[in-house]
C-alpha cells in the first residue's frame, strides 16, 4: 500500500502528525526541549532461581528530551540491557512508569507492541541481521511491516545504506560481511523509517576498537540529523570521545551526569571494566576527528603497554 | 500477501536443502498412509462385492409337480429386485457340485442332490426385503427349504468390517505421525531462522505479518510431500498390479482399484493443511521476543 508523500503510515500508538513531530529540531527550538521518553520510579525484579529476588532498576526517574544523544553505561549485570528492553517491551516494569512520546508503555497490550517498535530503532551488539538475505532486504524489512510500496522501499533503503557507508552493496548477502559492515546494516535498518528514538544496546561489543569508534561517528551522524539517540555500553573510551550526557547504572540506581567530560571523571571512577580501562586526557579545545584517532589509539594499547609508558 | 509469499520463498531457496528433506520424510509418511487408505478402499469394495446376501438356493420337495415349479419360477421373475431365476434339476445339481469328478463323490445316492431354483438378487434390494421373500417362500406347499448363505455371508461381512477397521486404524496411527513429522520439521526449520523471527519482532512486525511465510512454507512443504507420495503409491500400484493382475481378480473376484481422485484430492488437501498446522505449530514457541 502505497503513502502520499512518502511518509509511513501512521499507526495507533501515534496520532496523525506526532510522527513529524517526534523528529529532532534544531537547537534552541522549543520542540527540542519536550521529553520523549520518561522513567518514573521504574523498579524492575528479577526472581532468581534460588528463590531470591535481585533488583535490576530501584526506582529509576529520568527524562531524555526530543533530539538527546544519552550513553548508558556501567558493569557488566547493571542493567543497561534490561533498560532497554523496557523501552522495547521486551520486559516489563514491576514498579512506576515508562512514558514514550507521552504514551505509557505499562499499559500498552501485546497487539501493540509492534506498534511501539515501529517508531523504535534497535541496534544489537550481535548484530541480529539475517544471513540467508541480502543486505537490501535485512533494511527494506523494517518498511516492509508498514506496507509501503516496494518503490518506495527501494529508494529509502538506498538511502538509509548510503548513510552507512553501504552504498552499492544492496545485492550482497549479509552472511559474507565484516562484523563491521553487518553492524551498519543493522544500523541502516535502525533508521530506515526514521523512527521516534534509536536504541543501541552495546552495538560496539563485538567490534574492534577502531570499528567501534566508526560506529559511533554513526550513531553522531543519525543525532545530528536529529534523531534521539540511548546508546548503551561499558566502553570508557567510547564515552570519552565527545562531551555527552551519560547515565552511569550501577546496582540498579542511575546517576545522571549532565555533559562535559571532566564532569563525569568523579561518577565513573567507581566503574572499572579491565579490558576498557583506558586513559586518555580530553584537552577540550581538541578536534573531534583528532580526539577521536587518540582514543583509538588508546584502546588498541594493552594494559602492560600503558604500565611501562606510565613508568617511562 | 505477496511480501509473504516473497518471503517464504525466500524461505524456501535459503534452507532448500533442509525442505528437501523435510519433503522427503513428508512423502514417506504419506505413502504410509495412501497405502493404509488404498487397503480401506479396496477392502469397502470387497465388502461390497461380498459382504452381503445376494443370492439363495430354493430347495423343492420330491413330489413337486412341474406346473407348481413353472408358476414359482414365473412369480419369482415378477419379483421385484430379482436379477435371475435359474430351475436346476437334480441331474444339473449334480454336475454342477461333481464337476469332472471325484470318484468317492460319485458314489452318492442320485437323492443326494434335490431339484432347486437359484435365485440372484440385486446389490440394491435391502437386506430386510431379501428376508421377507426368502420368508415367503419358505412357506410355499413345494419348497422344501431356502438356503440363503446368510451365516457364509454374514462371516465374511465381519471379516471384512475388522479389516476396514484395522486399515482405518492405521491410518489414523500414520496421520498423527504425519502431523509430528512436519511440525517437527518445521521447528527445526524456524530453530534455524530464529534470528528473522527476533528481527521481524523487534521491526514491529505483527503477529500475522511473522506468521504468515512459515505457514506457506509449511503448506508448501506438505502439499508437495502429499502429492510426492500419491504419485509414488500410483507407479507402485499399477507395477503390482500389471504383474498380479489376473492372479489378484482372480482371488478377490474384483479388480483392485487405486485411490478414487477425491481421496487423492483430500490427500493432497490434508498434506497441506498439515503442513499449515505445522507451521503454525512450530512457530508458536519462538515468537516471544
Amino acid at each position: 500500500m502505497a503513502h502520499a508523500g512518502g511518509r509511513a503510515p501512521l499507526t495507533p500508538f501515534f496520532r496523525a502528525g506526532s510522527r513529524d513531530a517526534l523528529r529532532g529540531a534544531p537547537p534552541g527550538d522549543a520542540q527540542a526541549k519536550k521529553p520523549v521518553l520518561v522513567f518514573d520510579g521504574v523498579q524492575k525484579v528479577y526472581r532468581q532461581p534460588s528463590g531470591g529476588d535481585m533488583h535490576v532498576l530501584r526506582g529509576v526517574d529520568l527524562v531524555i528530551d526530543r533530539g538527546e544523544f544519552v550513553f548508558v553505561t556501567g558493569p557488566s549485570g547493571a542493567g543497561k540491557s534490561t533498560m532497554l528492553k523496557l523501552v522495547y517491551k521486551a520486559e516489563t516494569v514491576d514498579d512506576g512508569r515508562i512514558l514514550f512520546c507521552g504514551r505509557d508503555i505499562a499499559r500498552l497490550t501485546d497487539e501493540s507492541i509492534p506498534f511501539l517498535r515501529r517508531n523504535l530503532g534497535i541496534v544489537f551488539q550481535d548484530f541480529k541481521v539475517v544471513p540467508t538475505w541480502t543486505v537490501a532486504e535485512n533494511v527494506a524489512i523494517a518498511l516492509e511491516v508498514l506496507g509501503l510500496s516496494s518503490r518506495l522501499i527501494r529508494q529509502r533503503v538506498a538511502v538509509a545504506l548510503e548513510r552507512v557507508g553501504l552504498s552499492g552493496r544492496g545485492g550482497d548477502r549479509a552472511g559474507v560481511l565484516s562484523g563491521g559492515e553487518q553492524q551498519r546494516v543493522a544500523i541502516a535498518r535502525a533508521i530506515v523509517g526514521e523512527p521516534a528514538m534509536v536504541l543501541a544496546d552495546e552495538p560496539t561489543g563485538n567490534l574492534d576498537p577502531a570499528l567501534a569508534l566508526d560506529v559511533l561517528g554513526l550513531f553522531e551522524e543519525i543525532h545530528a540529523s536529529g534523531t534521539t539517540v540511548l546508546f548503551a555500553t561499558h566502553d570508557r573510551t567510547l564515552l570519552d570521545v565527545r562531551p555527552r550526557r551519560i547515565l552511569v547504572l550501577d546496582e540498579g540506581r542511575v546517576t545522571d551526569v549532565q555533559s562535559g567530560l571532566s564532569a563525569f571523571a568523579e561518577p565513573l571512577a567507581g566503574y572499572v571494566d579491565g579490558t576498557n580501562d583506558v586513559d586518555v586526557e580530553v584537552a577540550h579545545d581538541e578536534p573531534v576527528v583528532a580526539r577521536h584517532a587518540r582514543a583509538s589509539r588508546a584502546a588498541r594499547e594493552t594494559r602492560e603497554e600503558r604500565r611501562v609508558r606510565r613508568a617511562g | 500477501m505477496a511480501g509473504s509469499l516473497e518471503r517464504a520463498k525466500r524461505g524456501l531457496y535459503a534452507e532448500w536443502r533442509l525442505h528437501v528433506l523435510s519433503v522427503v520424510s513428508l512423502a514417506v509418511a504419506f505413502v504410509c498412509l495412501g497405502a493404509a487408505l488404498l487397503v480401506v478402499v479396496n477392502l469397502h469394495s470387497l465388502k461390497e462385492r461380498w459382504g452381503r446376501i445376494g443370492r439363495a438356493s430354493v430347495y423343492l420337495k420330491d413330489g413337486a409337480a412341474p406346473q407348481q415349479v413353472d408358476a414359482l419360477v414365473a412369480a419369482l421373475k415378477q419379483t421385484e429386485g430379482v436379477r435371475e431365476v435359474r430351475y436346476l434339476s437334480p441331474a444339473d445339481a449334480r454336475t454342477a457340485a461333481l464337476g469332472g469328478g471325484d470318484p468317492t463323490l460319485k458314489a452318492l445316492p442320485q437323492d443326494a442332490f434335490p431339484a432347486s431354483i437359484e435365485v440372484d438378487v440385486a446389490p440394491e434390494v435391502p437386506e430386510a426385503d431379501v428376508a421377507m421373500i426368502v420368508s415367503k417362500l419358505g412357506a410355499l406347499p413345494a419348497v422344501e427349504g431356502v438356503e440363503t448363505y446368510g451365516t457364509w455371508t454374514e462371516r465374511l461381512g465381519s471379516l471384512l468390517q475388522g479389516g476396514t477397521i484395522a486399515a482405518g486404524a492405521l491410518a489414523a496411527i500414520v496421520f498423527g505421525a504425519v502431523l509430528a513429522v512436519v511440525a517437527s520439521t518445521m521447528r527445526l526449520a524456524l530453530t534455524r531462522r530464529r534470528t528473522e523471527v527476533e528481527v521481524l519482532r523487534l521491526v514491529g512486525a505483527s503477529d500475522g505479518f511473522v506468521r504468515t511465510p512459515y505457514v506457506l512454507e509449511g503448506t508448501f512443504q506438505g502439499a508437495i510431500g502429499s502429492t510426492t507420495a500419491v504419485a509414488i503409491l500410483a507407479g507402485l500400484f499399477f507395477i503390482v498390479k500389471s504383474r498380479a493382475d489376473g492372479d489378484l481378480s482372480g482371488l478377490l473376484g474384483l479388480d483392485p482399484i487405486f485411490l478414487p481422485l477425491s481421496v487423492m484430492a483430500a490427500l493432497v488437501g490434508t498434506g497441506a493443511l498439515l503442513g499449515a498446522l505445522g507451521g503454525a505449530l512450530g512457530l508458536r514457541k519462538l515468537t516471544a521476543v
